[in-house]
């Protein structure tokens, strides 16, 4: 149906509670039958060792055994003291194009030293992030520091995102006050990736008002490939948004066109 | 048969529909019965802005749902409650016994109570005299500190024959959280054969299985959570019926699972002949 289709949102590995491993046989056959042809994979969230270092070169060996299937990001743990050593080395020796943090999963804030120590190298390898963040304000400051990184908003915010374009209803905005759309007029660098998002409504109107920073994503294992591009399909974008939104911006990212 | 068990009507911001407009949403996605929770309906000197479903007067709210049973048999009702609100007690007597409703809806994250707390005691004990069902949202998450999966779980214990529905089934309005949400309804469904799972605001198809799965399809129940008209955005208000109903059908349930969670379930929790 499309020339394409990368996802920009997948877990992969076994990961500290069995019950979210996500094997490769899996993945790969989630992928056949969604008929998804790429996948950003990272690894799955490990409370031990806690730097990820293992979990990398796992990751970094299966894309490179697929490679015309996978694209391998790094997870780092900005509260590791090795962040910084293992960035260098995910993101150099074994050749990562992109880094995944977790803020909740991680547990790191806004202020960790850690955190800018991965940023740094993130910066200096000009690679994506993709992030999941506890909150946009916060997010709005990193992509201030670091306007060079592309930064890609695991989620798009779910509820912020709608209540907050919406003027004549701000059911819950006093409980989450950002403005997603504003933060993303202001800083060219961020992007918006709206997997565990539900109203098909908003995400068209956050694509015709940016839809050169719009990726497709699915939330995998968790998250059903197919429904994830059905949903994109319910928001009705014309085909140059979707040929935007469903490959041709995370090929942008992927390959530093940004 | 398709019940929607959970959408709500009004006059109020995008959850603005009258019923007549409802029944004719309801043909055009052949819904046969909607169930209400709740009406969101403006209030003098409330800014049509303030939270959908923060309402003062409970009584007008629950007349006007009233009048909406009235006008079509395709409909019906939750009482919505504020526990702490003094007459909800017997404003509960009057939906049930004059309003014909069948159940209680509570908004813990709207409203600003705890699940847990005696005023939600008495009102469940009120509940268990009626045989009614208890409906509470549910979400995980900062945004809904009031209302996690949680503590409608210990309610459940403390209560083992009245049944209690998890709205949104633990993914209601926070994002950040809400996959943990998710887990921890379904866990406590599976612990305890009085907890119900509704579908609505929860992102994923495979969610949806696994919790037919482990807990039972006759405990699944298929909802909209859909409102009126979204005029900023030009589309349904609320959640939107075809994203809703997708969801179902991508779960790849088998014929008889998804008649259940599509409909058949909800009849036998509203006490339907069938």
């Amino acid at each position: 149906m499309y020339d394409l289709i990368i996802d920009f949102h997948v877990h992969l590995g076994e990961a500290t509670y069995p019950k979210y491993n996500a094997s490769l046989d899996h993945l790969l056959n989630e992928m056949d039958v969604s008929d998804v042809d790429r996948a950003v994979v990272f690894p799955q969230f490990n409370i031990v060792p806690g730097d990820y270092g293992v979990q990398n070169r796992w990751i970094s060996r299966i894309a490179s055994e697929h490679e015309d299937r996978l694209v391998g990001f790094a997870r780092l743990n900005p509260l590791s003291t090795n962040v910084r050593r293992e960035a260098e080395r995910a993101l150099g020796k074994f050749g990562l194009r992109g880094v995944k943090l977790h803020m909740y999963d991680e547990g790191f804030t806004w202020s960790s030293p850690g955190l800018e120590e991965a940023m740094s190298v993130i910066d200096d390898h000009r690679v994506p992030l993709l992030i999941h963040v506890t909150d946009a304000v916060g997010l709005a400051g990193l992509c201030e520091r670091y306007p060079s990184v592309p930064i890609v908003y695991a989620h798009a915010g779910y509820y912020d995102i709608k209540h907050n374009l919406m003027p004549t209803d701000a059911m819950i905005s006093d409980l989450i006050p950002t403005n997603i759309m504003s933060i993303v007029r202001k800083h060219s660098n961020l992007y918006l990736e709206p997997s565990h998002t539900i109203f098909p409504r908003v995400l068209r109107r956050v694509v015709k008002e940016a839809a050169d920073r719009v990726v497709f994503g699915s939330n995998f294992p968790l998250g059903d490939m197919r429904f994830a591009i059905h949903y994109f399909e319910l928001s009705h974008l014309s085909e140059i948004e979707m040929q935007k939104v469903m490959y041709g911006n995370a090929l942008k990212l992927l390959e530093g066109e940004t | 048969m398709i019940i929607d068990f959970h959408c709500h009507i009004g006059d109020k911001g995008e959850w603005a529909i009258k019923p007549e407009q409802k029944i004719a949403r309801m043909d055009q996605y052949g819904i046969d019965i909607s169930v209400i929770l709740g009406g969101c309906y403006k209030e003098k000197g409330v800014l049509p802005t303030a939270f959908s479903s923060r309402i003062a007067d409970c009584r007008r709210t629950n007349d006007e749902i009233g009048k909406a049973l009235k006008f079509s048999r395709r409909f019906r009702a939750f009482a919505m409650l504020n526990p702490l609100s003094p007459d909800a007690a017997s404003l509960l007597d009057y939906c049930f016994r004059n309003l014909g409703m069948n159940g209680i809806k509570l908004v813990p994250y709207v409203l600003r109570h705890p699940v847990y707390c005696e005023p939600v005691f008495k009102l469940t004990d009120r509940a268990r005299q009626y045989r009614l069902p208890v409906a509470i949202h549910t979400g995980f998450g900062p945004a809904e500190i009031w209302d996690p999966p949680t503590s409608v779980i210990a309610l459940a214990a403390e209560f083992p024959d009245v049944r209690f529905v998890m709205l949104h089934m633990g993914s209601g309005v926070d994002i950040s959280l809400s996959t943990f949400g998710i887990n921890q309804a379904i866990e406590g469904a599976c612990r305890h054969d009085n907890v119900y799972l509704d579908t609505t605001s929860m992102p994923y198809p495979k969610k949806v299985r696994e919790a037919v799965e482990r807990v039972g399809s006759e405990r699944v129940l298929f909802g909209t959570d859909n409102g009126g008209w979204d005029r900023e955005y030009g589309g349904q208000g609320g959640n939107e019926m075809e994203h809703e109903m997708d969801k179902i059908k991508y779960a790849g349930l088998n014929k008889k699972d998804y008649e259940n969670v599509m409909g058949r379930s909800a009849a036998v929790l509203l006490g339907m002949k069938l």
